[in-house]
């Protein structure tokens, strides 16, 4: 119950916080970092419940290669994702988990390394591409930084049916 | 055993049971005279209470022969008496002495084992104290005997007797689970009786078939349907009235299940009643004054969510006696009452679960402090700290290793009691919540399920990996010799309880990667039991049946194979929980397994492949040739036979013509045109009896053509004896 009400307080506070930035003049935003490969990446930190080192992962049999399996966070059971597997980048040894929260849905995401969070102004980011993206890393593609830090729409990724698995014995 | 012992055993255990209601009576007696907010009038009446509790004790303890504590009683009994008629003071009785005196007795006739060890006897010590006070002399406890924490704690609440798991059931629970069992008499009835109607049933299939094989009586085509289609309205009716009767038992063991759970729930209270002693023991032990209050004590929950809460709220209370509340002048500069308080309350938020909140009015938690031992016992880095808001920096207190005391006292402080506070709440599938402020005091909230979803499941571990598999779904766990394991009709099977199960290897269903199968002639085998169907499956190991908390797999793992959830083992391993429905499916889906087993074949018997789709005639060729001793494996259609075919050794093929999928001239040529299968006589038998057919089937490489419509057993064994005679 609790939960339902902070989770209802944080919509609020998320739509409030829109409303006003639109009177602003630009729209901050904190980003934590994170490399998976060669490559640096960012999201919005507002999606990010903790960042935990990865240990005793469970693995689950016969499933995709984006799914690295379950680990306990606190007695609670979370699902990891691979992204560089979603992205098709080269596979690479993670060291890190960062979990992620929206409406409801909650996993964690495999990264190589963790740096320190930076903020950024939205508008400021490079939006309109000619890197030629696809799949998942188009659709959660928000800007990208001028040290080219690849910031992703949090919300976008989490709420992306192409990370949610749903397998059935035919 | 002899009667007469046994007798005496039963007695002795009833006698305890009693006992046991008369010490908690006179101890919560004593706490009220002591509390002093008593009027005179009321404090009259419960020291006449306590005197006839007393009192009826003693005559419990006479009745099982129990001279020692008769005796005690007896003395006991006079001081009360005593008091009750104003001969001596309440002043001049130590409340001290006479709690002595009940703990004496409780571990005399709980643990009469641990008195003998004492060197001073406490019995007589006992008696000889109440005689002092009798005397009007000064008496004072020099030390105490017995630890009181273990007295409180454990006595007489968990001792280990049997009678002590007694519970008190309404009569009209009971009496409406009779009912209800009663009624599952029709059950009885019901597969009385289809026993009987599907004793008809196989009565018309054999006049059916009879009608149906004997060429004088045969029918007509029209007659045949017909024939048929009076079965199959029996079957229908059948059916019919079996998912009705299916609906009326559910519903009959649904009820039963769900009024049997309410047997099992018991009133908070009984979780509480032996507090307010503890709590006096203990604040008393670290000079502090404390009282406890309940509220809710009648709400009733699942005797296991009580049974288990038990340890936590001891601790929960120990705790802030020990560092919530404060001493009473520490608590007097504060401007609070020299008096703690701790309240504990049950409350019902919904129909499954319930709230018990813990409250102290103590100093409070010190998150500075809290979060200077996270960082030192390492739990947490100073950065990851920083991130937590001030109420999940106080969910830190609940990890081992963890304590805001400077010091370690005998009660709390090495900070490993609220681990298993968490622990046990988590296990039970119930929430923790925790509430501070400084100098007002701490509040624990504990949301609990007022019923258990117990789950129970078998452990198995198969290529290194542990999983559990549901209990209600294993009918069976048995160790099989791998000569057991038979191919039919290519696919793997095993025989239980005079059945063929298909049977698989759990690594082969998950799709595990297995680095080397073990070369083991004992297998363990679990038969699984789903979808109306049952399987055996292999694994490495079988190890003991578990009670566990299954917890999603969470939204993003919204369907996984063969995975139905998880649970979190003690140690914090995470273990998937098989999901029995998909696993049966994934075994009916593989027509052929992956893995190879070498069929011990004799190897006298020359094999021979019957290919036909109908299995009436496959059954029919089967035991036929088996009696002339061949060894026979079968196949449905022409695609079944290749695969065989290139996985063991076949002296003959016995073919039918018309098959799905791959029919009988089809194979023919394709065993011809086969490098290492072209050398097998094949023997087409068919109902086509065209001589265009015939001569199809020899062009194409038939060593012999039977044809069904006249069809000799006799014929059959001379043709394929011909073409590979028996040894």
């Amino acid at each position: 119950m609790t939960k339902d009400k902070a989770s209802i307080l944080k919509e609020r506070a998320i739509a409030l916080a829109r409303r006003l930035e639109k009177e602003e003049v630009k729209e901050r935003l904190l980003v934590q970092v994170f490399r998976l490969g060669t490559e640096t990446y960012g999201i919005d930190a507002r999606y990010i419940k903790e960042v935990l080192a990865l240990k005793n992962v469970t693995e689950l049999p016969n499933v995709p290669l984006f799914v690295v399996g379950l680990m306990n966070v606190r007695r609670r059971i979370v699902s990891l994702i691979d992204l560089k597997v979603l992205f098709d980048l080269p596979a690479e040894e993670s060291y890190y988990v960062i979990i992620l929260e929206s409406n409801d849905i909650e996993f964690g995401i495999v990264v190589d390394a963790i740096e320190k969070p930076i903020e950024i102004f939205k508008e400021d980011l490079e939006s309109s591409l000619q890197l030629s993206l696809s799949g998942l890393r188009q659709e959660s593609f928000m800007g990208l930084t001028k040290t080219g830090i690849i910031v992703l729409d949090g919300y976008k990724l989490i709420n992306s049916k192409s990370i949610i698995l749903k397998e059935f014995v035919d | 055993m002899d009667k007469e012992a046994d007798f005496a055993a039963k007695l002795l255990a009833t006698f305890r049971l009693e006992a046991k209601e008369h010490l908690k009576e006179l101890s919560d007696g004593l706490l009220a005279l002591e509390s002093g907010k008593l009027s005179p009038e009321q404090q009259k009446e419960k020291i006449e209470t306590i005197f006839r509790e007393a009192h009826s004790l003693k005559g419990a303890a006479r009745a099982v022969n129990q001279t020692i504590i008769q005796n005690v009683c007896q003395i006991l009994e006079n001081v009360l008496a005593a008091w009750k008629q104003e001969k001596i003071v309440p002043q001049q009785v130590d409340f001290d002495i006479l709690y002595y005196v009940l703990d004496v007795i409780t571990q005399a006739i709980f643990q009469p084992e641990n008195l003998t060890k004492l060197s001073e006897d406490p019995i007589k010590d006992a008696v000889q104290k109440l005689m002092d006070i009798l005397e009007g002399k000064q008496v004072t406890l020099k030390q105490k005997p017995i630890a009181v924490e273990t007295l409180s704690e454990k006595v007489p609440s968990t001792s280990p007797e049997k009678a002590e798991n007694t519970i008190r059931v309404s009569v009209s629970k009971l009496d409406k689970l009779f009912q209800e069992t009663e009624e599952l008499l029709v059950a009885k009835q019901i597969l009385g009786q289809w026993l009987e109607h599907l004793g008809d049933l196989v009565r018309n299939f054999s006049e059916t078939e009879e009608k149906f094989s004997d060429p004088t009586l045969s029918p007509k085509k029209g007659q045949q349907s017909k024939l048929i289609k009076t079965l199959e309205d029996k079957l229908r009716n059948l059916e019919t009235n079996a998912l009705q009767q299916r609906r009326l038992v559910n519903g009959m063991i649904d009820t039963l299940l769900e009024d049997a759970k309410k047997v099992l729930m018991q009133p908070f209270s009984s979780l509480w009643e032996a507090f307010p002693r503890m709590v006096r023991d203990i604040s008393h032990s670290l000079g502090k004054e404390v009282s406890i209050n309940f509220q809710g004590g009648d709400i009733e929950i699942d005797r296991r969510v009580l049974e288990e809460m038990k340890d936590p709220l001891i601790h929960l209370v120990r705790n802030s006696i020990d560092h919530g509340i404060e001493k009473p002048e520490e608590r007097t500069a504060k401007n609070k009452p020299p008096h703690g308080l701790i309240n504990i309350k049950a409350l019902q938020v919904s129909s499954n679960s319930v709230e018990l909140i813990i409250q102290d009015d103590g100093k409070g938690i010190d998150i500075e402090a809290v979060k200077r031992s996270a960082v030192k016992s390492g739990i947490i880095s100073k950065e990851d700290l920083n991130r937590l808001s001030d109420k999940e920096t106080l969910m830190l207190i609940f990890q081992s290793g963890i304590s805001t005391s400077p010091t370690v006292t005998e009660l709390s402080g090495r900070g490993i009691g609220l681990g298993i506070v968490s622990e046990k709440v988590d296990r039970l599938g119930g929430q923790l919540v925790i509430d501070t402020k400084t100098n007002e005091g701490t509040t624990f909230k504990i949301i609990l399920p007022l019923t258990l979803a117990t789950f129970r499941g078998i452990q198995v571990d198969v290529s290194g990996r542990e999983y559990i598999i549901p209990t209600y779904n294993i009918r069976h766990v048995l160790q099989i010799d791998t000569s057991s394991i038979k191919t039919v009709e290519n696919k793997l099977v095993v025989h239980f309880e005079d059945k063929a199960l298909p049977f698989a290897y759990l690594s082969d269903l998950l799709k595990l990667q297995t680095k080397q199968k073990e070369v083991s002639n004992n297998l363990q085998i679990l038969i699984l039991a789903s979808l109306g169907k049952t399987a055996a499956i292999a694994v490495d190991k079988i190890s003991s049946e578990k009670e566990v908390l299954v917890k999603s797999l969470g939204k993003q793992l919204a369907r996984v194979k063969n995975i139905g959830a998880a649970t979190i083992m003690e140690a914090g391993k995470v273990v998937p929980i098989l999901n029995p429905q998909d696993l049966i499916r994934s075994m009916l889906k593989d027509t052929l397994l992956t893995f190879q087993y070498e069929v011990t074949a004799v190897p006298k018997k020359k094999t021979i492949l019957i290919v036909e789709d109908a299995i009436t005639v496959r059954i029919l060729f089967k035991s036929i040739l088996e009696a002339a001793n061949y060894r026979v494996v079968t196949a449905s259609d022409g695609v079944e036979a290749l695969k065989i075919l290139n996985s063991e050794k076949i002296d003959l093929v016995l073919s039918d013509v018309e098959m799905p999928r791959m029919d009988g001239f089809t194979l023919t040529a394709t065993i011809r045109e086969s490098e290492h299968l072209k050398e097998i006589p094949i023997v087409l038998c068919t109902g086509r009896s065209s001589p265009v057919d015939r001569k199809k089937g020899f062009s194409l490489g038939a060593n012999a053509y039977i044809e069904k419509t006249t069809f000799k057993q006799d014929v059959l064994i001379e043709t394929i004896n011909n073409l590979i005679p028996t040894g």
